[in-house]
């Protein structure tokens, strides 16, 4: 279970944090969600795809790192085999959540990623912040950030009626096959077809761009598909 | 005259039946039908519908509007069938859910289900839906994409809001002109058809299609043409509704995703929830109780929220129970209570509207030749739907085990229409199945005399003939209802939890 709290350098001191990835993590995941400023460096790696928000039916953008449930095609062993990792796979097991007038970084204090023996520690002896808590401090801020730009990116799209569902049916090389629901994407022919104030809407608030990248990165779903069947096949 | 084609309809009557016809063809036929609609502003809307059939989604998909835009706007909520109360003997209920039964297409479980019940009713054996209702849940998720359905719904909604929202969607974005005005005379050629109508102090409206949605008034179909109405008073004895709104008992007081019908002494009681209120009705016999009776039997069910009622604060309406014999006259069809009007125990009004406004909208004659042939159909069609509308509704009278003088009355076999009997004499012996009723799209299918029937406790003795050919089949689709009643019930949300997230956020169109 998640045990949010928040962080401060009496309690947590002396606390370390795994910063590796590893399926006993919890990075084990099918897909994780991300901010309009990551699109292009996941635009060279991942499939990005638009999900709902199971609490409010938004749609926000999210990459595809597995081809069923808690599958990470991403993650092999304790490596992550991609020279970019999302921010909310950084991020971990931090987040920032509303305390009182402003907000705090809070810790997974339950994960198994904390201990005090192994990892980057949090606080110097003089208890100011180690630059690895400022990084995470950084990331924590850019996601706070770009949440909702990315929300108002799925808005729009959806606005604009630019989104359509999609389901991946995908066979493997032991025949397997997987039915994959739930996932959106942007109609190319509609975004082709947009024009007049629509079309400078889009471009102006950046969006239209980002649509493409969004667009292109969908070849990864083949690269997906390709890491499926080498570890079908036992290669890693 | 003969090729005379068809450019220019005119709706007359400015309530639900008026803007839902004019919203069906004008989206059907946009660019290429003119429509107008022209409303009286001096008669209120009767609004008597505040429940619909799962149809109504459909509906609204074709005339474009967002189901967000109308849950909002019409105070709607989610309607997934009917919860009766008390009507076999008092003290009993069952669901009316709008899904089928299981398998429906492939095997009739009923003769299964009645050897072995397993302690489940009927519609709890082959129909998850009814757990979904018992827990006030909603129909569907907040990631479900709009008119999209987990299990299949309706609504409940404000007719008043729902007029008003649909003229405003015919009007900005249908482009449907929109008179507010009286007739005061109609004008016919020499053949009997309309050529326009006069309005007081307006130009003449002209038209080559006139459809009469006037309501009770039914000022063409009925004033003009003189079609005689067919009473069927004979056979439904309801006469007269209370109608009253009160307030939830508090803000987190759940709502209901099905029309509660409650059975009185001498007719029964309507509770439907809407997101800022409740509608309840009383509707009866003024021949077997009074008003006084009546609005005393509507506060005792309504409890402390109805204590301090007065006849001031509930509104009368007469209900006059039939139809027009013919409902497409030359270039006039009636839509609507114009058409006809039965008591609301299955919400049948509403989409009696939306059935006879699509037909219109799909069957639109291109001229006066194509029209008499589809006026024939037209009018078939329709009366084909009323006569049996009345024996569905007649079906939850007979089959009450009730003593009150009413109940007893509604079982006289004279009052009980031939091709009812007929029915229910084949479901002694045989049970409930697809080809018992005529036609391929019934507007009630076998499934809802099945519910209303077994609900009831009616019964089939086939004697010695085998009607449980495959048991393992049967039992495997058992399995399948308890798993997916499992699964389904465990997520789908509250339905005043879901209304909120609606009206926060909204569905996807997608």
């Amino acid at each position: 279970m998640v045990n949010q709290v928040v962080l401060n350098h009496e309690t947590h001191g002396d606390l370390r944090i795994a910063t590796y990835p590893s399926p006993r993590f919890g990075d084990d995941i099918g897909m994780v969600g991300v901010i309009l400023r990551e699109y292009q460096r996941l635009v060279a790696h991942y499939p990005i795809f638009f999900r709902k928000n199971s609490e409010n039916g938004r749609f926000e953008p999210g990459v595809l790192l597995g081809l069923g449930g808690a599958e990470n095609l991403y993650l092999i062993d304790e490596r992550w085999d991609a020279a970019y990792v999302p921010l909310h796979v950084q991020r971990q097991p931090f987040l920032i959540a509303p305390v009182g007038e402003g907000h705090a970084v809070t810790i997974d204090i339950d994960s198994p990623r904390v201990s005090k023996e192994n990892g980057e520690a949090l606080f110097a002896a003089d208890g100011r912040a180690t630059d690895y808590l400022k990084k995470v401090t950084s990331v924590l801020k850019e996601l706070a950030e770009g949440t909702s730009a990315a929300y108002a990116y799925g808005a729009k799209l959806a606005e604009f009626e630019l989104i359509e569902s999609v389901r991946l049916d995908v066979q493997f090389v032991d025949h397997s096959e997987v039915k994959l629901e739930g996932l959106y994407t942007i109609n190319a022919d509609k975004l082709q077809a947009l024009a007049g104030e629509k079309l400078i809407e889009l471009r102006d608030l950046g969006f239209l761009q980002l649509a493409y990248f969004q667009l292109a990165s969908l070849g990864h779903v083949a690269g997906l598909v390709a890491r499926k069947n080498r570890r079908i096949s036992g290669l890693k | 005259m003969m090729e005379r084609v068809t450019r220019s309809v005119v709706v007359v009557g400015g309530g639900t039946a008026g803007w839902l016809t004019a919203g069906l063809i004008a989206a059907r036929h946009r660019g290429q039908v003119k429509v107008t609609l022209i409303e009286s502003p001096n008669v209120k809307i009767v609004g008597v519908g505040e429940g619909t059939w799962p149809t109504i989604r459909t509906t609204l998909k074709r005339i474009g509007v967002s189901e967000t835009d109308f849950l909002r706007i019409c105070d709607a909520t989610f309607k997934q069938g009917s919860e009766f109360v008390g009507w076999t003997t008092g003290d009993d209920r069952y669901y009316h859910p709008f899904m089928l039964p299981k398998a429906y297409d492939a095997i009739n479980l009923a003769p299964y289900w009645q050897a072995d019940p397993q302690g489940l009713s009927f519609a709890d054996a082959v129909c998850y839906q009814p757990a979904a209702c018992a827990q006030n849940l909603a129909p569907k998720q907040i990631t479900t994409p709009e008119y999209q359905a987990v299990t299949n719904y309706a609504y409940h909604l404000d007719a008043g809001k729902f007029a008003g929202f649909l003229r405003d969607y015919c009007v900005e974005k249908l482009d449907v002109s929109h008179i507010l005005a009286d007739v005061t005379e109609v004008e016919a050629d020499a053949g009997g058809y309309i050529t326009h109508l006069r309005t007081a102090g307006r130009e003449p409206v002209a038209g080559d299609l006139f459809i009469d949605c006037t309501g009770f008034l039914s000022l063409l179909i009925g004033r003009h043409y003189g079609v005689p109405f067919n009473s069927v008073s004979d056979r439904l004895f309801i006469d007269t509704a209370l109608a009253v709104q009160v307030p939830y008992e508090n803000e987190n007081a759940p709502i209901a995703s099905v029309t509660r019908s409650i059975a009185q002494r001498a007719g029964w009681i309507w509770d439907v929830g809407l997101t800022e209120r409740r509608g309840l009705g009383h509707v009866y016999s003024s021949r077997f109780t009074t008003d006084d009776e009546a609005l005393a039997d509507l506060k005792a069910y309504i409890g402390p929220q109805g204590a301090a009622l007065t006849r001031d604060d509930v509104r009368k309406i007469p209900i006059n129970s039939g139809y027009r014999e013919i409902t497409w006259v030359k270039n006039c069809a009636a839509v609507g209570l114009s058409s006809g009007f039965v008591e609301p125990l299955e919400a049948s009004s509403i989409v009696m509207a939306e059935l006879s406004a699509q037909m219109i909208a799909d069957q639109l004659p291109v001229n006066r030749a194509a029209m008499a042939v589809v006026a024939r159909r037209f009018n078939e069609t329709v009366r084909y739907r009323w006569e049996r509308i009345v024996d569905f509704l007649k079906l939850h009278y007979v089959l009450s085990a009730r003593d009150e003088a009413f109940w007893v009355a509604n079982r006289d076999p004279q009052t009980i229409p031939e091709s009812l009997k007929d029915l229910l004499t084949l479901w002694q012996s045989r049970f409930p199945w697809h080809d018992d009723l005529d036609r391929r799209e019934e507007l009630f299918p076998t499934a809802s005399f099945q519910y209303v029937y077994f609900g009831m406790g009616g019964r089939t003795d086939s004697g010695p003939f085998p009607v449980t050919p495959d048991w393992p089949a049967a039992q495997g689709h058992f399995r399948d209802v308890a798993r997916a009643r499992q699964a389904v019930t465990g997520q789908l949300p509250d339905t005043r939890a879901l209304l909120e997230k609606v009206a926060r956020f909204g569905f996807q169109k997608v």
